[in-house]
Formats: C-alpha cells, structure tokens, sequence
C-alpha cells in the first residue's frame, strides 16, 4: 500500500458514516455461500473446527496464528513477537498446510508457505481449520490441514461501524475499524487495521547473566479489505474483494548475535471476484483472483539487498446439483498462472502453469453421509499423481459420531525448490502420499450444560520429501526429494459449558500426541532413520477456563509444548499462561468491551526457535465498540 | 653407519636447498580487487605451488569453489559479500595480495616443479573478514563465539595434511584461527593477523590438503564461515638427486579440470581397481581394470572435486581432479 492510500481509506470509511443516520428497510434473503461449499470445506470423515462471530471479534487485533494456538493449540513456529510465524498441524512442515481466503490458496508460490502472523483475524467473518489433507478439494500444499478465512455477505446489516483499539508493552498499539452498510441488492464492507510495535523486550540470554533489551525488532503493519457484493436477484450474486496490505518488520538479532540491521517489507495486493448462481438444484459458481505480492529483506550491516515478487491468476468454475435430495454431485476446474521475479532465477523469472479437474459425489441422509472425491493436475504439462479421497460418517446416537477418512495427497515444489540458481532442481517430484484418519464426537447435553469430547488418530506417509541439503560435490546447498516421513497421532479436544442467567462457565482443552518421523537415514542433513522431524513436538496440549458473571469475564489458558529436536540439538519444553479480565455492557443497543491481558502470565524465560529469545510477561488493554442500525 | 651417512646427506641437501615463496603478487591485483576465476587452466599458480579453482560462470549466480587470489582491504563489512578480504586488510607484511580458500570438505594446494616431493616450509594463515566478524559478533545462521554466556568452548580450526606419492602422511598440523577454550576468558582469540605455520613436521609433500572444523554444528555441517587467507607458502626446491630418493611411481590422470572422459595410466602391469571418492570420503564408484591404460566416463558426476585412487599390489595412489 503506498502513502497516497490512507487518504483514499479515510474517505471509504468517511463516506459510509454518514449511511449510519439514514433509515432503510431491509429484505432479509438467504445468503449465498461466497468462498465454498461444504463439499469441499467440510467433507465427512474430516475433524474440522470452525469460528465465526463474537469468536473472531474478540480476537480483532490478533494474528491469525495466534488465533489459532491459542483455540486449537496447533504449535506454532514464531520467531519472536511480531516474527515470522508458521505452523505445522499433523506433524507436516510448514509448507504443508494450505491457507485459504475466499477458496483461493494465497501460499507464496516462491516459498510454499505464508507467515501466518500478518494475517489478521479482523479481515475474516468465518475461520475454519481442517485438521489433515485435503488435496483431492484444495490441490498442492493441502497435507497436514487447511485453513480457511472467508469473507461474507452480511446483508441483514443496514449500517455498522466497529471500532477497537489496543494498547500493550512493548511500544505495541493497534487499532481496526470495520465499516459495512447493506441495501437489498448492494452490501459493502470495509476494513482497515493498523498495529505497531517497538518489540523491544527485556530478555535473559543464559541463567546467571543479566538482562538484555531486544533490539531491531520493531514491526508495523497496515492493511485494508475492501468487499462490494451485489444481489440483482435473489438467486444470483457478484462479490469483489480487494485486500491491501504493507508490512515492515526489522529481523532482530539472534541470542548469539550482537546487532541486526535487517529488516523485510512486504506489500500484498489480493483481489478476487466471484459470481455465484442457484437455479433449482444447481450452484453454480465462477470466480477469478488476482495477487501480487513482494517481499524485499535488506541488510545494511552486510548491504545485501534482494527484492522479489510474484503473480498469481486463478480460474474456476464449478458445479454442483443435488439429486434426490440425498446425492450432491459437484465438477470443477482450476487454471493457475504463476509467475515470479527474483534475481537468483535464470532470466530472474520463473513461471508455471496448473491446470485441475476435480469432481465430489456425495451421499448425505440424516444420520449417514459419505463423500468421494477425485483431482487430477497438470502441471507445466505433466500429470501430478492422480489424487482420491473418501470419506465417510456415522452419527450412531445423538451423542456419539463416527468418521473415517482416506486420501492421497500432495505437495509441488516450490518455485525455488525448482528454479533457484544455484541449487534448484526442476527435475523434483511432487511430494505425495496416503493419509488416514478415524474420528469420534461424544456430545451430552443436559439442561444448562454441555459437553463434547472429539479425539482422532491419524496416519500418514509422505515420499519424495523435499530437502535442501548441503551437496557433497557442490559448494551450495542444492534440493533434492531425499526423504520419506511417517506421522501418526492422537488429537483430543474437550469442551464443556454451563450457562445460567448470569454465569457462564467454558472450559477448553486438547492433547495432542504426534510421532513425524524421517524414515530414510540422511546424510546431509544429519538425520537418523526413526528420527522425529525437527520443530515437531510430540506432546502438547491446553486448558482455558473462562467464566462470566454478568458484565464481567475472566479467562486463564495454559498451555504446554513439549521438547523439539532442532538443527543444533534439543529445546526444552516449556509451559506458559495467559489471564484476560473483560468487562461488556450494552452501548446504545450495542456491545462495548474492555479488556486486560496479562501474556506469560508466570515470566517463562522460553524459546520456540533454537537462538531466539521469546518475551516475558507483557501486558495489553484493549477497547471496542459498535454502532449499528438495522 | 652407512645408513646414517646417507641421511645426514639427505637431511643437509634439503636444508641447503634453495626456498621458492609463493606470495601472489605476480598477479599485479590492484588494490581492493580479486579473481576469483582461473579461467581454463582451473589453476592459480604462484612461485611453486598450484592452487585448483572451479568458476561456473553462470548467468544469474556465477559461483566459485577452490581458491581465489585477493588484494581485497575491507575489514568491516560483515556477510559473505565481503569474502574475498583478509581481515588483516592485504598480504603479508602489507603486501597486496593474498589468497582466499572457501573449504567447502576439503581443500587441496599442489606443489610444482623443483618444489614437488620436497618440503613445505611453512605458510601464513589469517581469518576473512566474513569469517572473523562472524565468530566476534555472530549473524543470523551462526554463533557469537562464547555463545550467550560467553563461556562456550569454541573454536575454529584448520588442519594441514601431506600427500606424498598418492598417500596420505599420518602427521598432521592443526591451526586455530580461533579459541574459546580457555577457562580465562580473557585468553579467548580470533586470529586477525597473519601468523606463521610451520608445516616441516609433515616432511615432504606432493600436494597439502586443508580441513576445517568448528564447534559451531548444525545437523547441515558447520555453521561458521569455512574460509582462510594464505599468503607466503614457502617451498623447497629439490635437487634431483634428492627428488628421485622420495618420487615414486605415479598416476596419471587427464585432463584435469575434466568434463566427460578422464584417461588413466599408471606404471604397473598388475590388475588394478580404481574408484572414485567424493570430498567426504564417500566412494561413488569401484571397478577392477586389467590394462594399466583406461577412460573413465565421469559425465555423470556433478560439478565438483574428486579423487581418484588406483590400487595395485599393496599400493593405493591417488590424484585429485576437478570435474566441470
């Protein structure tokens, strides 16, 4: 986002404020599903969670990666405050998990993955995280889980502004405004946030040493969403969705390093548009999207200056009729152009091009529903191996439900896996395999109380790994497919509620047990046949509490991660806890909330990557409010 | 009595023997500039001494490996943009020119002419620049040595070994270019200035071969920069009296850099195997020959260095090649 674009943001929030005081009348019509079917978001067999509403808006100023650790406890890879942050779910590495917005994968075709700490969670109306594959719906990347952020339609709002602001240790301050109004055909949502901070925190180095200060780790982010969608009738609707955003970041020296003069920019430009038709039993959909991002890291201690960037154009259209209510049978098609600039590629640009058909059939009665699911891709003109799924689920009682789940999937290389000079290999494979995966629910209710307890095991063999490793007869690093990896696991999650008229009471919690191992001894990288992969701990889990006695609330969440092998050894194990105390009361009709937020409650000295140091207790005030006429 | 007579003659020819230095500054190298490409002969050659070099001039990311002569002055840029510089600033005695090895394994310095077989003197020795603000300061992919306490025990090292008629001497010379070991921490170094290393324990030589090691470990090999500056390699000129007493039978291997078909002889008429190792001491390929004449395909072989070893009998020689 250039300078001359907080202007033009200022006015597109102006100019819908004075919407607030005007009256309209509001025709309230079924909304149609933006992003995808459930077909593909949901299919049976899989253990998927889900957040929307007051979920998200509470979490406005978070980052999508903290977000989910903090619901679903997935282990997140974060360099430090503000950091690069990636996540692996399932034992997969990071590259593995594809990320979604609006049914488009926005990974970085260059690198295989995103930084899942800039993007926030106040650009999503609905999150879904999908614990394991799902290529034969998603395509490449789609192995250990899919994360989906979804934009919708809100055509019951006539006007709305959000307002929230936050302010911590550190130098940290952020602030997101949501601006959306509705007519019967037209709604518009608008969104800007903005977060800073100085990250400079006290942190010990060894045991015995005095404290240092964090330096070179200040971040700022900005970022706008803009969303239009047009309803001309009932069964047909347009939306267009613009993401902007800008991210400056400086790289802060490791615990072994005494100054850092680097830093990363980032600017993101996202736009898709989408048409989606219902005419009787048919859906169907077209939608295109449009994304350039850069990335340029400068050192000035070192005068290393490489900036890059790439464009994406997605094509797809896609098909769904529902036969004798119980059969749903959905065809669709993929067209991915991708080109990327970078210096260290020969003519500094790579290209590809992805070509995919992909059909779903699936049979659904009350208590029964069963999916199949098939995808072929053509890359650059060759056949990515064939990828099929089924699944299926069984709700036995109305306590207990059964899933099962079997799939192929795969992973591309990434086009620096392919095309970077030196060390690129274009003759790589796709990384591919079969996961399994069983499930259950046990759902009690009785008068005020809830309680579920899901828990899956899962099973999964991924060949043709691909590393970058030194080369015995090179002087660089070179990627080769050298490995092979077996995970298997345990995931349980736990929820209880109680509700009376003025108390609340919710307790959360999940145990995972993940073995990802190397199953080819590896010379370079030294890796032992039977290791587990390193940055993947085998046991972690979490436990919040929170409880809510009229306007006030109280949440305390703990959370474990076990030890990590790493490049240069073992990290240890490390438990933290975080307190928030919360204060709402209706303003003018609406929610207005405070809130206080102690993180590392117990000043854990911990790390989660080998040489970077993790903050202490730090602490945040938060407020928001809502003004709305419907 | 005899026996002593002839080493006493031995000993005093190679004393009295003429010392030929290999200082660089025959490439004229104005100030701050470098090579880092030898173009088709993949040599630097300097007094009596032969240092390989492999240059892909390849159109995005041209790359080196081997040797580069530098009169490179930079001192205090960090990051491997500046690696070409001494940390000492020039050569030896505030000559100009120096040279740079990137020890990607191993690295290999022949010995020419009057100098082969004889004894190397000794070299000068000091960090790059890369390498030495790397180990004072630490940067994103390796240590501060000390580590976060300062008490780490670190190090970083060079080891110097011969070859003599195509085997490798079991003496060995190890050079610290930097020592966290000492339980004063005041006594902890980096070399920054030029230091001499006597190498005459390791008698005489055809060819020297430098490794390095460093306490700085990831599972990928070692984290600190694998560079040293050499200037000053001071060799001995045989006689060729002398020279016949330690010369023995040789291989011969060409051409050397080689792309497709590298051609072997060797002085026997016995069967002979012959296999290949790659720097880590890996053998790629093995096979047993009966004419002490043969081609060896190494098409296949990616760019790189190698070595090529023939046994016959109780004998093992070996010579190194560049494949490009």
């Amino acid at each position: 986002m250039e300078k001359n674009s907080i202007p033009f943001l200022l006015f597109v929030l102006l100019s819908q404020l004075p919407a607030l005081a005007q009256k309209d009348t509001l025709v309230q019509l079924p909304v149609v599903e933006v992003s995808a079917t459930s077909l593909r978001n949901e299919p049976p067999g899989s253990f998927v969670e889900k957040w929307s509403g007051s979920d998200l808006s509470e979490h406005g100023a978070s980052s999508v990666a903290d977000f989910l650790q903090n619901q679903t406890g997935i282990y997140l890879k974060s360099y430090g405050s503000g950091s690069l942050a990636t996540a692996s779910i399932r034992g997969a590495s990071a590259s593995q998990t594809a990320v979604l917005w609006n049914g488009f994968q926005v990974q970085s075709p260059m690198l295989g993955l995103l930084d899942w700490s800039l993007l926030p969670v106040h650009f999503s109306d609905k999150i879904t995280l999908q614990h394991g594959g799902n290529s034969a719906s998603w395509g490449s990347g789609a192995i250990g889980g899919v994360v989906s952020m979804d934009n919708k339609p809100d055509f019951g709002i006539k006007r709305q502004l959000n307002l929230a602001t936050g302010y911590g240790s550190f130098g940290s301050w952020n602030g997101q405004a949501t601006a959306k109004f509705a007519s019967q055909k037209v709604a518009s949502a608008t969104r800007f946030f903005y977060q800073k901070a100085n990250n400079n925190f006290p942190y010990q180095p060894a045991t015995g040493l005095p404290e240092k200060e964090q330096t070179n780790a200040g971040q700022k982010q900005k970022g706008l969403l803009q969303a239009f969608y047009f309803r001309p009738f009932a069964n047909i609707q347009l939306g267009w969705h613009t993401w902007l955003q800008q991210n400056y970041r400086e790289i802060p020296p490791t615990t072994t390093q005494n100054r850092s003069e680097a830093n990363q920019e980032d600017k993101v430009f996202r736009s898709a548009f989408n048409f989606n038709w219902h005419f009787r039993q048919n859906i169907f959909q077209a939608k295109t999207a449009v994304f350039r991002e850069s990335i340029r890291y400068r050192d000035e201690l070192t005068g290393l200056d490489s900036p890059s960037h790439f464009l994406t154009n997605i094509n797809e259209l896609e098909w769904q009729r529902i036969f004798l209510k119980k059969f749903t049978l959905q065809l669709a098609g993929n067209q991915t152009y991708t080109k990327a600039f970078i210096k260290n590629y020969s003519g500094s640009t790579a290209v590809r091009h992805q070509s995919a058909m992909f059909a779903s059939f699936r049979y659904r009665s009350s208590n029964f529903s069963a999916q199949l699911d098939g995808r072929q891709e053509v890359v650059d003109g060759k056949l990515v191996p064939f990828t099929p799924s089924f699944g299926a689920e069984q709700q036995l009682k109305n306590w207990l439900k059964f899933g099962a789940k079997l799939e192929r999937n795969y992973r591309l290389p990434t086009l620096n896996d392919l095309y970077w000079t030196p060390g690129g290999n274009p003759d790589l494979l796709a990384e591919s395999g079969w996961s399994s995966e069983l499930n259950s629910q046990f759902t009690f209710k009785k008068n005020r109380s809830t309680f579920r307890f899901s828990t899956a095991i899962f099973n999964r063999n991924i060949k043709n790994w691909i590393l970058w490793h030194p080369s015995p007869v090179q002087v660089f690093w070179s990627a080769s497919n050298i490995a092979e990896v077996w995970s298997r696991g345990l995931e349980n999650r736990l929820r209880y509620s109680w509700k009376s008229s003025k108390w609340h009471c919710q307790l959360l919690g999940g145990y995972d047990f993940v073995r990802s191992t190397n199953q080819k001894a590896v010379v370079l990288p030294k890796i032992e046949a039977g290791q587990q992969l390193i940055y993947v701990p085998e046991n972690q889990g979490f436990i919040s509490i929170e409880i809510s006695f009229g306007a006030f609330s109280g949440k305390y969440r703990h959370q474990f991660t076990g030890s990590v092998l790493t490049e240069l050894g073992e990290l240890p194990s490390f438990q933290i806890g975080e307190f928030e105390l919360g204060f709402e009361r209706q303003i003018g009709g609406e929610p207005a909330r405070l809130f206080f937020q102690i993180n590392n409650l117990w000043d854990s000295n911990y790390r989660v990557i080998e040489r970077r140091p993790m903050p202490g207790r730090s602490y945040q005030v938060g407020l928001s409010l809502n003004l709305s006429k419907k | 009595m005899k026996s002593l007579n002839i080493l006493l003659l031995v000993f005093f020819t190679i004393k009295l023997a003429a010392q030929t230095v290999a200082d660089f500054e025959n490439f004229n190298l104005s100030v701050g500039s470098y090579i880092n490409d030898a173009g088709s002969s993949h040599v630097f050659q300097s007094g009596n001494i032969e240092l390989p070099n492999s240059y892909v001039d390849d159109p995005n990311f041209p790359y080196w490996s081997g040797w580069a002569i530098s009169a490179a002055t930079d001192v205090t840029t960090p990051g491997f943009q500046n690696e070409f510089s001494a940390i000492t600033g020039g050569g030896v005695n505030g000559s100009n020119t120096y040279s740079v090895s990137y020890i990607f394994g191993s690295g290999v310095m022949n010995l020419t002419g009057n100098a082969v077989g004889g004894v190397v003197q000794g070299l000068y020795l000091t960090n790059n620049t890369y390498a030495y603000l790397s180990m004072l300061e630490g940067d994103g992919f390796a240590k501060r040595f000390g580590g976060e306490n300062g008490n780490d025990p670190d190090f970083f090292k060079v080891t110097i070994r011969k070859y003599l008629n195509g085997q490798i001497g079991s003496d060995s010379v190890e050079f610290y270019l930097a020592d966290y070991r000492f339980t004063d921490n005041s006594q902890d170094y980096i070399v920054n200035n030029w230091t001499w290393v006597d190498l005459t324990p390791l008698g005489n030589v055809d060819y020297l071969e430098f490794t390095v090691a460093s306490s700085d470990v990831s599972t990928s090999g070692i984290n600190t920069p694998t560079y040293l500056c050499v200037d000053d390699v001071t060799t001995t000129d045989m006689p060729s009296a002398t020279k016949g007493l330690v010369e023995a039978v040789k291989i011969k291997a060409w051409p050397n850099p080689v792309s497709s078909f590298l051609k072997i002889s060797w002085e026997a008429t016995e069967p002979a195997t012959i296999w290949l190792s790659n720097i880590y001491g890996e053998t790629l390929l093995r096979k047993s020959l009966l004419a002490n004449d043969t081609e060896l395909d190494v098409s296949d072989l990616t760019q790189g260095v190698f070595t090529l070893h023939v046994a016959h009998g109780d004998q093992v020689q070996s010579q190194i090649f560049i494949k490009i």
